[in-house]
């Protein structure tokens, strides 16, 4: 009897070991979608979600996959973070990442291409024959690496719009503006009024209006950097595109479309914020506090302020008003409407080299795939109601569906001008060029001279990273 | 050679208890710094291959107008600290807390000078940064007040002030450490010394810079290089509330390589960076203390 419980309890043993060591387990670093440790809100914690814990919970049962949702510490840079994670091979098999990042790590191997497993069918999704279908097809094209290959899923989109004191403007007796010029006019009258015109959330990082502002004065640049690569009149420019057009000189900053650009951004300055240039200040609570009359930000600050026990005033939203000839002669005719800025950059989650290392790169695939039907991705998404989910026939947040009829088409990576197009480095330099204009430190041409050097040294970088022949 | 094998044996278990320590502080202290030396000469990302270039690095950094930028500011900032929060105000509160007769009023006042250093630096940086805000802050609603309105600006956001606002901060610059290390130089000086420049008429300001000033030149060359290494390598006060910024109005080399290995995944250009900071660092320590120096010094016992 003896013998036979001690033969019992090694068969146990055994067994458990072996289930153990069978036993799969995915890692992931959602960003934002990171479940808060409560669901009480709280000063420190304003937006409890806990949908993605939800969600590897029924994985697990469905699978027998254990999904271990990874945290990063508060105070490190996401970028810092993943460099050092991915050199010490402790990254997450599943990890948020800007795809300009994800970009400049594919030499080195860090990411794995998507391509094959969007070719074959989400088994979560009834009759779906290929992942990638699920998918809205112009935020998702954006997303396309210089390779020609998808390295991030984006599950789901963000955009940014002019949030606005309506106390302010009813007392002012003025409306939200169709045009730029409209824009200007209410931004004069704000001042005028003894009141702070316009702060942004970008401002230190090169305000997102402001990109779409050079979008809308060098329509004709675009059109010409399009017909040198043959692409077609909308949709994503990429990163060949626009180092070419910049080798061939279409792209040019001493271009007087260029020039105008920097003009109008130099002349709309007088109604931003006097601090705009110092990166450290939280624009938002100066908005929050009924200082500021206008707050450019994404569109996740639309859930934000609906909770904001700081918010004691009447507010909406616009998006960014129409160039028209009123403002510039370099306008097109008919006006063209900015473009959105974003797309799927809050969930945008790669697969590193790390998961197929661990022999789980089926499994974090599948997790993903698991995700990204219409309904998990509704319910991860609209959670806290930040974002649109990026999945067709996904629900969303009614708030947002004016900037989604923007979005649909593709975000940032249809403009040109976007900052970190090429590189990071010279999306901080021309910052540092753009605002020491703006301020007066240095004259039009010389800002052009110095910008136009750095997009060279850019273009050139890039060109011999890619090996890209023209 | 035989000898120095003789007296290693000999004391060897004195060896063995530091044996952790040294192998401990060449993993994380030499082979970081040398390992920097050597990746100066590679096109070196983090993860990716590391392609020999030579001196190609020191070439971009020195042939680029932020560095440049970036020195002329963190050279501004020297002199700022050696001077004011180094020098000047140090040694004045340690003298002042020297000269106090009663024991008790010396004691509440090295308590209170080195109190404010418990509160987390990120706090002062937040704090200044409120003092600082262009459309409300103290600094500003304190000079519209008194009828100077007209000189509010954004401190920080203005690059004709933003350098100036940083050199500001911390005011009125009385450093914990660096009083407390001037008072003990003060304190170590032996009464003998007091009483004779007493009984020879060497009384205030001429005492102080006869007797007080040479004898404390220790302490001053060792906050002199702590504050040369903390001011050439620092980049935090601008990393948190400008960037670097406006333009590259508050842009100091240890923040330029900080954004090259960080932001731009350029480690063997940013190593080059750290190497040139060592060098400079390097030869400034060797000046100090080659040619500050004191006939009336007192030696190490």
């Amino acid at each position: 009897m003896k013998k036979l419980f001690i033969v019992l309890i090694i068969l146990g043993l055994f067994i458990s070991s072996l289930n153990f060591a069978l036993a799969k387990e995915v890692s992931i670093w959602a960003q934002f979608y990171t479940p808060t440790k409560t669901m009480q809100v709280t000063p420190a914690n304003p937006y409890p979600h806990q949908a993605l814990k939800v969600l590897a919970e029924r994985y697990n049962k469905l699978t027998g996959v254990t999904v271990k949702i990874v945290e990063k510490p508060g105070t490190q840079d996401d970028r810092q973070w993943i460099l050092t994670q991915m050199a010490g091979g402790t990254i997450p098999d599943i990890c948020w990442a800007h795809v300009w990042w994800v970009n400049e790590d594919i030499p080195k191997g860090w990411w794995i291409n998507l391509d094959p497993f969007l070719a074959q069918p989400n088994p979560y999704v009834e009759g779906n024959k290929r992942w990638l279908d699920l998918f809205l097809e112009g935020p998702t094209q954006a997303k396309i690496s210089p390779d020609g290959h998808l390295y991030v899923i984006p599950i789901d989109l963000v955009s940014t719009l002019f949030f606005y004191n309506k106390d302010i403007f009813d007392k002012l007796g003025i409306t939200s503006p169709k045009t730029f010029a409209q824009f200007l006019d209410i931004q004069a009258k704000i001042l005028n009024a003894g009141y702070v015109p316009l702060a942004s959330g970008s401002f230190a990082t090169f305000g997102w209006s402001w990109q779409q502002l050079g979008d809308m004065v060098m329509w004709k640049m675009e059109e010409d950097i399009r017909k040198l690569s043959n692409l077609p009149p909308t949709g994503r420019i990429p990163q060949e595109a626009i180092a070419k057009a910049v080798v061939k000189g279409v792209y040019n900053c001493y271009d007087e479309q260029y020039k105008e650009w920097m003009r109008l951004l130099k002349d709309w300055s007088k109604y931003w914020t006097k601090d705009w240039a110092a990166s450290g200040v939280d624009f938002s609570m100066k908005f929050r506090r009924g200082e500021v009359a206008i707050f450019e930000d994404g569109t996740w600050r639309w859930g934000m302020l609906k909770k904001d026990p700081l918010v004691k005033f009447k507010w909406a939203a616009f998006f960014m008003p129409t160039l028209t000839k009123d403002t510039s002669k370099f306008a097109a005719t008919p006006p063209r409407p900015a473009k959105a800025i974003g797309g799927a950059t809050a969930a945008q989650w790669g697969v590193t080299y790390m998961a197929e290392k661990r022999g789980v790169l089926n499994e974090a695939v599948d997790f993903i795939r698991y995700v990204t039907t219409p309904k998990n991705t509704s319910f991860l998404v609209n959670e806290v109601g930040f974002f649109i989910p990026n999945i067709k026939g996904a629900q969303m947040n009614p708030d947002l569906r004016p900037i989604f009829n923007q979005l649909k088409n593709g975000g940032e990576e249809t403009i040109f001008t976007y900052g970190d197009k090429l590189t990071e480095e010279y999306g901080q330099e021309r910052n540092r060029i753009f605002q020491k204009y703006i301020l007066g430190q240095i004259d039009l041409e010389t800002a052009v001279k110095e910008n136009q050097q750095a997009l060279e040294k850019a273009a050139k970088f890039m060109i011999e990273k890619y090996q890209w022949k023209f | 050679m035989k000898g120095i094998g003789k007296n290693i044996w000999r004391y060897r278990y004195g060896y063995l208890f530091i044996l952790p320590t040294m192998i401990l502080l060449c993993i994380f202290n030499y082979y970081p710094a040398f390992s920097g030396l050597y990746h100066s000469l590679f096109d070196w990302a983090v993860g990716g291959e590391s392609k020999f270039i030579g001196l190609r690095n020191f070439i971009e950094i020195i042939s680029d107008k932020n560095f440049h930028a970036s020195v002329i500011n963190v050279a501004k900032l020297t002199i700022w600290n050696l001077l004011v929060p180094t020098l000047i105000v140090p040694i004045f509160v340690a003298e002042l807390i020297y000269n106090l007769h009663s024991q008790r009023a010396k004691y509440i006042y090295r308590v209170l000078v080195i109190t404010p250093m418990v509160i987390p630096g990120i706090v002062n940086l937040l704090i200044w940064q409120f003092i600082y805000d262009a459309d409300y802050g103290l600094l500003n609603a304190i000079l519209k007040s008194i009828g100077l309105g007209h000189l509010s600006r954004s401190w920080l956001g203005d690059p004709n002030t933003a350098l100036y606002a940083i050199m500001a901060m911390g005011f009125p610059w009385i450093g914990g450490t660096t009083v407390l290390i001037y008072l003990a130089g003060l304190m170590n000086i032996p009464a003998s010394v007091f009483d004779a420049a007493l009984i020879d008429g060497v009384v205030g300001l001429k005492r102080f810079f006869s007797i007080d000033l040479p004898l404390i030149t220790s302490q001053i060359k060792l906050n002199i290089i702590l504050s040369l290494i903390g001011t050439i390598q620092g980049y935090g006060t601008m990393l948190v509330l400008t960037g670097g910024g406006p333009g590259t109005s508050t842009l100091v080399p240890g923040l330029y390589m900080y954004q090259a290995a960080f932001n731009y995944g350029r480690m063997g250009f940013a190593s080059a960076v750290g190497v040139l900071l060592f060098l400079v660092i390097l030869i400034l320590t060797i000046i100090n203390m080659r040619y500050i120096s004191s006939p009336a010094e007192y030696e190490a016992q």
